[in-house]
Protein backbone atom coordinates (compact mmCIF):
# COMPACT_ATOMS: atom_id res chain seq x y z
CA UNK A 1 0.00 0.00 0.00
CA UNK A 2 1.44 3.42 -0.86
CA UNK A 3 2.40 5.59 2.11
CA UNK A 4 -0.18 8.24 1.18
CA UNK A 5 -3.08 5.75 1.39
CA UNK A 6 -1.70 4.40 4.67
CA UNK A 7 -1.52 7.92 6.13
CA UNK A 8 -5.13 8.47 5.14
CA UNK A 9 -6.56 5.14 6.27
CA UNK A 10 -5.03 4.95 9.73
CA UNK A 11 -7.29 7.69 11.11
CA UNK A 12 -10.42 5.90 9.97
CA UNK A 13 -9.94 2.76 12.06
CA UNK A 14 -6.55 1.76 13.41
CA UNK A 15 -5.85 5.14 15.04
CA UNK A 16 -9.40 6.50 15.13
CA UNK A 17 -9.11 9.64 17.29
CA UNK A 18 -12.31 9.12 19.29
CA UNK A 19 -12.45 5.33 19.59
CA UNK A 20 -8.77 4.25 19.55
CA UNK A 21 -6.71 7.24 20.69
CA UNK A 22 -9.50 8.47 23.00
CA UNK A 23 -8.70 12.08 22.12
CA UNK A 24 -11.06 15.03 21.83
CA UNK A 25 -13.40 13.65 24.47
CA UNK A 26 -15.01 16.98 25.33
CA UNK A 27 -16.89 17.41 22.02
CA UNK A 28 -17.28 13.63 21.68
CA UNK A 29 -19.24 13.41 24.90
CA UNK A 30 -20.87 16.82 24.90
CA UNK A 31 -22.46 17.27 21.48
CA UNK A 32 -23.42 13.74 20.43
CA UNK A 33 -26.99 13.68 21.79
CA UNK A 34 -28.18 13.94 18.17
CA UNK A 35 -26.67 12.70 14.91
CA UNK A 36 -26.77 16.09 13.16
CA UNK A 37 -24.81 17.75 15.98
CA UNK A 38 -22.16 15.03 15.76
CA UNK A 39 -21.94 15.52 12.00
CA UNK A 40 -21.56 19.30 12.27
CA UNK A 41 -18.93 19.06 14.99
CA UNK A 42 -17.07 16.36 13.03
CA UNK A 43 -17.04 18.40 9.82
CA UNK A 44 -15.96 21.59 11.62
CA UNK A 45 -13.08 19.65 13.19
CA UNK A 46 -12.22 18.09 9.82
CA UNK A 47 -12.05 21.53 8.23
CA UNK A 48 -9.78 22.92 10.95
CA UNK A 49 -7.54 19.82 10.79
CA UNK A 50 -7.08 19.99 7.02
CA UNK A 51 -6.66 23.77 6.80
CA UNK A 52 -4.20 23.97 9.70
CA UNK A 53 -2.38 20.89 8.39
CA UNK A 54 -1.85 22.54 5.00
CA UNK A 55 -0.51 25.78 6.48
CA UNK A 56 1.68 24.18 9.12
CA UNK A 57 3.13 21.56 6.79
CA UNK A 58 3.93 24.33 4.27
CA UNK A 59 5.66 26.73 6.67
CA UNK A 60 7.17 24.12 9.01
CA UNK A 61 10.73 25.05 7.97
CA UNK A 62 10.19 28.71 8.92
CA UNK A 63 8.94 28.18 12.47
CA UNK A 64 11.65 27.96 15.15
CA UNK A 65 10.93 24.92 17.33
CA UNK A 66 10.90 26.97 20.56
CA UNK A 67 7.80 28.93 19.54
CA UNK A 68 6.14 26.23 17.47
CA UNK A 69 3.28 25.54 19.92
CA UNK A 70 2.07 29.18 20.16
CA UNK A 71 2.42 29.46 16.37
CA UNK A 72 0.32 26.33 15.84
CA UNK A 73 -2.31 27.52 18.31
CA UNK A 74 -2.63 30.91 16.56
CA UNK A 75 -3.07 29.19 13.19
CA UNK A 76 -5.57 26.67 14.58
CA UNK A 77 -7.50 29.40 16.42
CA UNK A 78 -7.75 31.43 13.20
CA UNK A 79 -9.38 28.56 11.35
CA UNK A 80 -11.68 27.80 14.26
CA UNK A 81 -12.83 31.43 14.27
CA UNK A 82 -13.41 31.18 10.53
CA UNK A 83 -15.51 28.02 11.02
CA UNK A 84 -17.41 29.74 13.83
CA UNK A 85 -18.29 32.77 11.66
CA UNK A 86 -19.20 30.51 8.75
CA UNK A 87 -21.63 28.44 10.81
CA UNK A 88 -23.11 31.56 12.41
CA UNK A 89 -23.69 33.09 9.00
CA UNK A 90 -24.98 30.12 7.02
CA UNK A 91 -26.10 27.43 9.49
CA UNK A 92 -27.67 29.48 12.26
CA UNK A 93 -29.62 26.61 13.83
CA UNK A 94 -26.63 24.31 14.13
CA UNK A 95 -24.52 27.20 15.39
CA UNK A 96 -27.09 27.82 18.10
CA UNK A 97 -26.91 24.20 19.29
CA UNK A 98 -23.15 23.75 19.09
CA UNK A 99 -22.57 27.28 20.41
CA UNK A 100 -19.85 27.06 22.99
CA UNK A 101 -18.26 23.90 21.61
CA UNK A 102 -17.10 25.43 18.33
CA UNK A 103 -14.53 27.79 19.92
CA UNK A 104 -13.41 24.84 22.03
CA UNK A 105 -12.13 23.08 18.88
CA UNK A 106 -9.01 25.22 19.43
CA UNK A 107 -8.05 23.10 22.42
CA UNK A 108 -9.11 19.79 20.89
CA UNK A 109 -6.02 17.61 21.41
CA UNK A 110 -6.57 15.81 18.10
CA UNK A 111 -5.70 18.95 16.18
CA UNK A 112 -2.63 20.09 18.09
CA UNK A 113 -1.60 16.42 18.33
CA UNK A 114 -1.71 15.89 14.54
CA UNK A 115 0.13 19.18 13.93
CA UNK A 116 2.87 18.30 16.40
CA UNK A 117 3.14 14.60 15.55
CA UNK A 118 2.53 14.68 11.82
CA UNK A 119 2.09 17.92 9.84
CA UNK A 120 5.25 19.51 11.29
CA UNK A 121 7.37 16.50 10.26
CA UNK A 122 5.88 15.30 6.95
CA UNK A 123 5.48 16.59 3.40
CA UNK A 124 2.35 18.51 2.42
CA UNK A 125 0.56 15.69 0.58
CA UNK A 126 1.01 13.22 3.44
CA UNK A 127 -0.14 15.83 5.96
CA UNK A 128 -3.31 16.44 3.97
CA UNK A 129 -3.98 12.68 3.78
CA UNK A 130 -3.39 12.37 7.51
CA UNK A 131 -5.66 15.32 8.34
CA UNK A 132 -8.47 13.99 6.12
CA UNK A 133 -8.19 10.50 7.60
CA UNK A 134 -8.21 11.75 11.18
CA UNK A 135 -11.01 14.25 10.49
CA UNK A 136 -13.22 11.68 8.77
CA UNK A 137 -12.43 9.12 11.49
CA UNK A 138 -13.52 11.62 14.13
CA UNK A 139 -16.62 12.54 12.10
CA UNK A 140 -17.90 8.99 11.63
CA UNK A 141 -17.29 8.27 15.30
CA UNK A 142 -19.35 11.31 16.34
CA UNK A 143 -22.12 10.55 13.84
CA UNK A 144 -22.34 6.94 15.05
CA UNK A 145 -22.45 8.00 18.71
CA UNK A 146 -25.02 10.68 17.88
CA UNK A 147 -27.18 8.25 15.89
CA UNK A 148 -27.22 5.59 18.62
CA UNK A 149 -28.03 8.16 21.30
CA UNK A 150 -30.66 9.90 19.17
CA UNK A 151 -32.32 6.59 18.30
CA UNK A 152 -32.45 5.38 21.89
CA UNK A 153 -33.14 8.79 23.39
CA UNK A 154 -35.65 10.28 20.97
CA UNK A 155 -36.54 7.42 18.59
CA UNK A 156 -35.22 9.34 15.59
CA UNK A 157 -32.04 9.50 13.49
CA UNK A 158 -31.16 12.81 11.78
CA UNK A 159 -34.63 13.95 12.81
CA UNK A 160 -36.40 11.15 10.89
CA UNK A 161 -38.73 9.16 13.12
CA UNK A 162 -37.74 5.49 13.21
CA UNK A 163 -39.46 4.43 16.39
CA UNK A 164 -43.08 5.53 16.53
CA UNK A 165 -44.86 7.54 19.17
CA UNK A 166 -45.15 4.40 21.30
CA UNK A 167 -41.45 4.73 22.08
CA UNK A 168 -41.06 6.64 25.35
CA UNK A 169 -37.39 7.59 24.81
CA UNK A 170 -34.53 6.61 27.06
CA UNK A 171 -33.80 9.61 29.23
CA UNK A 172 -30.28 8.50 30.10
CA UNK A 173 -29.24 8.60 26.42
CA UNK A 174 -30.13 12.30 26.15
CA UNK A 175 -27.94 13.13 29.14
CA UNK A 176 -24.11 13.13 29.31
CA UNK A 177 -24.24 9.74 31.07
CA UNK A 178 -25.55 8.23 27.83
CA UNK A 179 -22.47 9.51 26.01
CA UNK A 180 -20.14 7.68 28.40
CA UNK A 181 -22.16 4.44 28.17
CA UNK A 182 -22.38 4.55 24.36
CA UNK A 183 -18.70 5.42 23.98
CA UNK A 184 -17.72 2.52 26.24
CA UNK A 185 -19.88 0.10 24.27
CA UNK A 186 -18.47 1.36 20.95
CA UNK A 187 -14.88 0.90 22.12
CA UNK A 188 -15.75 -2.59 23.38
CA UNK A 189 -17.38 -3.43 20.05
CA UNK A 190 -14.34 -2.18 18.17
CA UNK A 191 -12.06 -4.31 20.34
CA UNK A 192 -14.19 -7.39 19.64
CA UNK A 193 -14.03 -6.74 15.89
CA UNK A 194 -10.26 -6.24 16.06
CA UNK A 195 -9.87 -9.51 18.01
CA UNK A 196 -11.94 -11.39 15.45
CA UNK A 197 -9.97 -9.92 12.54
CA UNK A 198 -6.69 -10.79 14.24
CA UNK A 199 -7.97 -14.32 14.99
CA UNK A 200 -9.01 -14.81 11.36
CA UNK A 201 -5.64 -13.57 10.11
CA UNK A 202 -3.66 -16.02 12.21
CA UNK B 1 19.92 38.09 21.20
CA UNK B 2 19.65 37.14 17.56
CA UNK B 3 17.56 34.11 18.46
CA UNK B 4 15.22 36.15 20.64
CA UNK B 5 14.52 38.46 17.72
CA UNK B 6 13.88 35.51 15.42
CA UNK B 7 11.45 33.86 17.88
CA UNK B 8 9.57 37.08 18.56
CA UNK B 9 9.37 38.17 14.96
CA UNK B 10 8.12 34.77 13.74
CA UNK B 11 5.28 34.70 16.25
CA UNK B 12 4.49 38.38 15.64
CA UNK B 13 4.30 37.90 11.87
CA UNK B 14 2.00 34.88 12.24
CA UNK B 15 -0.26 36.79 14.63
CA UNK B 16 -0.44 39.81 12.31
CA UNK B 17 -1.23 37.67 9.27
CA UNK B 18 -3.90 35.84 11.21
CA UNK B 19 -5.44 39.07 12.47
CA UNK B 20 -5.52 40.58 8.98
CA UNK B 21 -7.07 37.44 7.48
CA UNK B 22 -9.68 37.22 10.22
CA UNK B 23 -10.66 40.86 9.93
CA UNK B 24 -11.42 40.27 6.24
CA UNK B 25 -13.50 37.21 7.15
CA UNK B 26 -15.31 39.20 9.83
CA UNK B 27 -16.04 42.05 7.43
CA UNK B 28 -17.60 39.69 4.91
CA UNK B 29 -19.53 37.45 7.30
CA UNK B 30 -20.74 39.94 9.90
CA UNK B 31 -23.45 41.58 7.74
CA UNK B 32 -24.93 38.12 7.08
CA UNK B 33 -24.80 37.20 10.77
CA UNK B 34 -26.47 40.50 11.75
CA UNK B 35 -29.10 40.04 9.03
CA UNK B 36 -29.87 36.53 10.31
CA UNK B 37 -30.34 37.93 13.79
CA UNK B 38 -32.70 40.63 12.52
CA UNK B 39 -34.74 38.08 10.54
CA UNK B 40 -35.01 35.79 13.55
CA UNK B 41 -36.09 38.67 15.78
CA UNK B 42 -38.70 39.87 13.28
CA UNK B 43 -40.12 36.35 12.95
CA UNK B 44 -40.24 35.95 16.72
CA UNK B 45 -41.97 39.31 17.19
CA UNK B 46 -44.54 38.38 14.57
CA UNK B 47 -45.12 35.12 16.40
CA UNK B 48 -45.84 36.74 19.78
CA UNK B 49 -47.92 39.66 18.45
CA UNK B 50 -49.56 37.98 15.43
CA UNK B 51 -51.86 40.91 14.57
CA UNK B 52 -49.10 43.52 14.32
CA UNK B 53 -47.65 44.41 10.95
CA UNK B 54 -44.75 46.54 12.11
CA UNK B 55 -42.41 46.58 15.09
CA UNK B 56 -40.37 49.29 16.78
CA UNK B 57 -38.10 49.14 19.74
CA UNK B 58 -39.75 50.99 22.65
CA UNK B 59 -36.67 52.91 23.75
CA UNK B 60 -38.73 55.42 25.75
CA UNK B 61 -39.65 52.79 28.33
CA UNK B 62 -36.91 52.32 30.90
CA UNK B 63 -36.31 48.62 31.32
CA UNK B 64 -36.93 47.26 34.81
CA UNK B 65 -34.62 44.63 36.26
CA UNK B 66 -34.71 41.34 34.37
CA UNK B 67 -36.01 42.86 31.15
CA UNK B 68 -33.62 43.11 28.23
CA UNK B 69 -35.71 45.01 25.71
CA UNK B 70 -39.27 45.93 24.83
CA UNK B 71 -40.70 46.17 21.34
CA UNK B 72 -43.93 47.89 20.27
CA UNK B 73 -46.21 45.96 17.96
CA UNK B 74 -47.92 48.36 15.59
CA UNK B 75 -50.93 48.01 13.32
CA UNK B 76 -51.88 51.00 11.21
CA UNK B 77 -49.41 52.98 13.34
CA UNK B 78 -51.34 52.27 16.54
CA UNK B 79 -49.78 50.27 19.34
CA UNK B 80 -51.67 47.01 19.68
CA UNK B 81 -49.19 45.11 21.79
CA UNK B 82 -45.82 44.96 23.43
CA UNK B 83 -43.22 42.23 23.11
CA UNK B 84 -40.98 41.98 26.12
CA UNK B 85 -37.76 39.99 26.30
CA UNK B 86 -37.15 38.94 29.87
CA UNK B 87 -34.65 36.70 31.54
CA UNK B 88 -35.39 33.77 33.84
CA UNK B 89 -32.88 31.71 35.76
CA UNK B 90 -33.30 28.15 34.58
CA UNK B 91 -31.54 24.93 35.40
CA UNK B 92 -28.66 25.27 32.95
CA UNK B 93 -28.43 29.06 32.73
CA UNK B 94 -30.45 32.06 31.68
CA UNK B 95 -33.65 31.49 29.73
CA UNK B 96 -34.61 34.37 27.46
CA UNK B 97 -38.36 34.62 27.01
CA UNK B 98 -40.17 36.85 24.53
CA UNK B 99 -43.70 37.58 25.72
CA UNK B 100 -46.30 39.39 23.67
CA UNK B 101 -49.13 41.17 25.51
CA UNK B 102 -52.17 43.11 24.34
CA UNK B 103 -53.90 46.05 25.98
CA UNK B 104 -55.98 43.79 28.24
CA UNK B 105 -52.68 42.45 29.59
CA UNK B 106 -53.40 39.11 28.03
CA UNK B 107 -50.62 37.10 26.51
CA UNK B 108 -50.90 36.92 22.73
CA UNK B 109 -47.85 34.76 22.20
CA UNK B 110 -44.75 33.51 23.92
CA UNK B 111 -41.47 32.21 22.58
CA UNK B 112 -38.25 30.96 24.14
CA UNK B 113 -35.43 32.81 22.38
CA UNK B 114 -32.41 31.29 24.10
CA UNK B 115 -31.81 28.68 26.74
CA UNK B 116 -29.21 26.23 27.98
CA UNK B 117 -31.57 23.63 29.43
CA UNK B 118 -31.01 19.87 29.19
CA UNK B 119 -32.06 18.44 25.80
CA UNK B 120 -35.15 16.26 26.18
CA UNK B 121 -35.97 17.57 29.66
CA UNK B 122 -35.72 21.29 30.40
CA UNK B 123 -35.50 22.01 26.68
CA UNK B 124 -39.15 21.00 26.43
CA UNK B 125 -40.06 24.53 27.60
CA UNK B 126 -39.77 25.34 23.89
CA UNK B 127 -42.67 23.03 23.02
CA UNK B 128 -46.02 24.48 22.02
CA UNK B 129 -47.88 22.17 24.37
CA UNK B 130 -46.28 24.01 27.28
CA UNK B 131 -46.18 27.53 25.86
CA UNK B 132 -49.75 27.54 24.52
CA UNK B 133 -51.03 27.35 28.10
CA UNK B 134 -49.94 30.96 28.59
CA UNK B 135 -51.99 32.39 25.76
CA UNK B 136 -55.15 34.32 26.62
CA UNK B 137 -56.54 34.31 30.13
CA UNK B 138 -54.40 31.88 32.04
CA UNK B 139 -55.79 30.27 35.14
CA UNK B 140 -53.44 27.46 35.99
CA UNK B 141 -50.31 26.61 34.06
CA UNK B 142 -48.94 23.12 34.45
CA UNK B 143 -45.21 22.65 34.83
CA UNK B 144 -43.50 19.96 32.76
CA UNK B 145 -42.89 16.61 34.42
CA UNK B 146 -39.18 16.04 34.79
CA UNK B 147 -38.45 19.68 34.06
CA UNK B 148 -39.89 21.39 37.11
CA UNK B 149 -37.07 23.90 37.59
CA UNK B 150 -36.98 25.03 33.96
CA UNK B 151 -40.74 25.26 33.50
CA UNK B 152 -41.41 26.89 36.88
CA UNK B 153 -38.74 29.49 36.09
CA UNK B 154 -40.59 30.38 32.91
CA UNK B 155 -44.01 30.42 34.62
CA UNK B 156 -42.85 32.61 37.53
CA UNK B 157 -41.00 35.04 35.30
CA UNK B 158 -43.90 35.49 32.91
CA UNK B 159 -46.44 35.87 35.73
CA UNK B 160 -44.20 38.42 37.45
CA UNK B 161 -43.83 40.26 34.18
CA UNK B 162 -47.56 40.48 33.56
CA UNK B 163 -48.31 41.86 37.01
CA UNK B 164 -45.42 44.32 37.13
CA UNK B 165 -45.00 45.61 33.60
CA UNK B 166 -46.03 49.21 33.14
CA UNK B 167 -46.74 50.02 29.50
CA UNK B 168 -49.16 52.43 27.91
CA UNK B 169 -51.46 51.96 24.96
CA UNK B 170 -52.48 54.96 22.95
Amino acid sequence: MPQLTKDFLKGLWKQNPAFRLILGMCPTLAVTNMAVNGLAMGLATLFVLVASGIIISTIKGLIPSKVRIPCYIVIIASFVTLADYFLAAFYTDIHKVLGLYIPLIVVNCIILGRMEAFASKNPLSNSIADAFGMGLGFTWALVLLGSVRELLGFGTIFGATLLGSWYPGMLVMKLPTGAFITLGLMIALMNIINEKVRGAAQ
Amino acid sequence: MNETIRLTSTLTIICILSAVALSFVYESMNPIIEENKAIRLKAALKEVIPLADNFEEAKEISNPVGIIYIFKGLKDNRIIGYAILSEALGYGGDIKILTGINKDREITGIKIMEHLETPGLGARIEEEEFLDQFIGKQEKIDAITGATISSTAVIDTVKGLISSINVEFK
